[in-house]
């Protein structure tokens, strides 16, 4: 059992991880949900009973702890594919080459909200837009359209540092500036 | 089907081709196929989302989040289920008793003259990566860290090794050891890698343990690096080359083996 557990801690720590913190912004707050998830597993894991959708549980359970632990009382909108408009910044993929991944994950955690874990999870590219369908519980053309709008945000704000330079770092926010941010 | 809405949904188009056989997909791609722009379009698409995605799975993840996790669900285990009386057992008894001697005599004979081998110390420092372990305090500068070690730990000021002066820390915990606290101080380097600097009262070290050959040695799948400065020993260990832990260290290959 213990083997069994940490297989799937080693198989999925780091991308739940990552996902955490592109809903939460917070390492603290990233870390505790990774671990919150953790333990949903090992004491209800038992009830899953097809482990082909364990990735899925996984991140699903995560979000909405996410929402849970942000007691949201209000639904996102969803956008319609067709409504979006469609123009992204040029940024070359040479020069994203050289941005390290703190420079990267930092951007994206500037993308508005509703679109972070839309792309956090497309990124991690095991989860196909079904299946960020099944995570985030929103229709698929939902996230198609959050995927094309946060694009053009990442896009605009990778733009925007690269033409800045690396002189304005951002870091995720620690614990206690969480309710500050929040507020 | 035009351009604009082809566009549109292959942004939902991962780059690696995993969903080149998705029926959602075949129409847009088939557009990409015989309109050179929108290909031009797709293989930038593809080459930026590629990168993105690379950079993003580098960001470094807390050393100490999976020794966390399974730590917790450890003792959630001891708490939720009955104690088995082990000790019942007459054999296992008897093979505990026989360990416990083992453990016993041996330091009582390296405690004889209060020394401690930097060996002993490796093995139990790497062996505390290893299991895994929560942070005490995080704070990415370390004087910050070394302020709340000097304040909690009683470990007095150290002088942070040349080669880690400009990396970022990501947190710090004190350990016990023989009746000494250790301090630990964990680095994120530029390339994403972690680097943990052990830090310990260093007069009851035995002097011969710091030959060049002892100084460099892998333990518990980590590479380490030891040395001695002024009445202090440091150990490094990661995961990166031992050559590019003494330069982390700051010292040189002629000055180790003086």
């Amino acid at each position: 059992m213990d083997t069994e557990f940490e297989g799937v801690v080693d198989r999925f720590y780091q991308p739940l991880y990552r996902f955490a913190l592109s809903l939460t912004r917070a390492e603290s707050e990233a870390f505790d949900l990774t671990q919150q998830t953790f333990y949903l597993w090992a004491t209800k894991g038992h009830q899953l009973r097809d482990r082909a959708k364990l990735k899925s549980w996984l991140f699903t359970t995560l979000h909405r702890e996410f929402l849970g632990s942000r007691r949201r009382g209000v639904r996102f909108p969803h956008h319609e594919v067709s409504s979006v408009e469609h123009q992204l910044p040029v940024v070359a993929s040479t020069v994203v080459n050289d941005l390290d991944g703190t420079t990267v994950m930092n951007t994206l955690l500037e993308v508005e909200e509703l679109y972070r874990a839309p792309l956090m999870l497309f990124y991690l590219q095991d989860h196909s837009y079904k299946e960020i369908a099944e995570v985030l519980e929103v229709p698929i053309g939902t996230v198609m359209s959050r995927l094309a709008r946060g694009k053009d945000q990442l896009r605009a704000l990778l733009a925007d540092r690269v033409t800045r330079g690396a002189d304005n770092k951002i870091v995720p926010l620690k614990q206690s500036q969480i309710g500050a941010a929040n507020g | 089907m035009d351009k604009q809405e082809a566009k549109l949904l292959l942004q939902s188009y991962r780059p690696d081709g995993q969903d080149a056989a998705d029926p959602a997909f075949a129409e847009a791609l088939a557009l990409a196929r015989q309109d050179a722009e929108l290909g031009r379009w797709l293989e930038n698409e593809c080459a930026l989302d590629k990168v993105i995605g690379q950079r993003l799975r580098e960001f470094p993840v807390p050393p100490d989040l999976r020794g966390a996790v399974v730590t917790g669900q450890r003792s959630q285990r001891r708490i939720s289920k009955p104690v088995h009386a082990w000790w019942r057992s007459p054999s296992l008894a008897w093979a505990a008793a026989i360990v416990l001697v083992f453990v016993a005599a041996y330091f009582v004979r390296d405690g004889s003259d209060s020394s401690v081998a930097l060996a002993a110390y490796r093995e139990s420092m790497t062996a505390n990566l290893r299991s895994g372990f929560v942070f005490d305090q995080r704070d990415e500068r370390p004087e910050k860290l070394k302020d709340w070690l000097a304040e909690h730990g009683g470990m007095p000021d150290f002088q942070v090794p040349a080669g880690l002066r400009e990396a970022a820390s990501l947190g710090c915990k004190l350990f016990e050891f023989n009746g000494m606290k250790s301090a630990l101080i964990c680095f994120s380097l530029s390339d994403q890698q972690v680097v943990h600097l052990f830090v310990v009262e260093g007069t009851r070290f035995r002097p011969q343990d710091f030959e060049a050959a002892a100084c460099a040695l892998r333990c518990n799948d980590y590479d380490t690096f030891a040395w001695r400065e002024q009445d202090r020993v440091f150990l490094l260990a990661g995961g990166v080359r031992p050559d590019r832990l003494r330069e982390l260290a700051g010292i040189s290959p002629e000055s180790s083996e003086n």
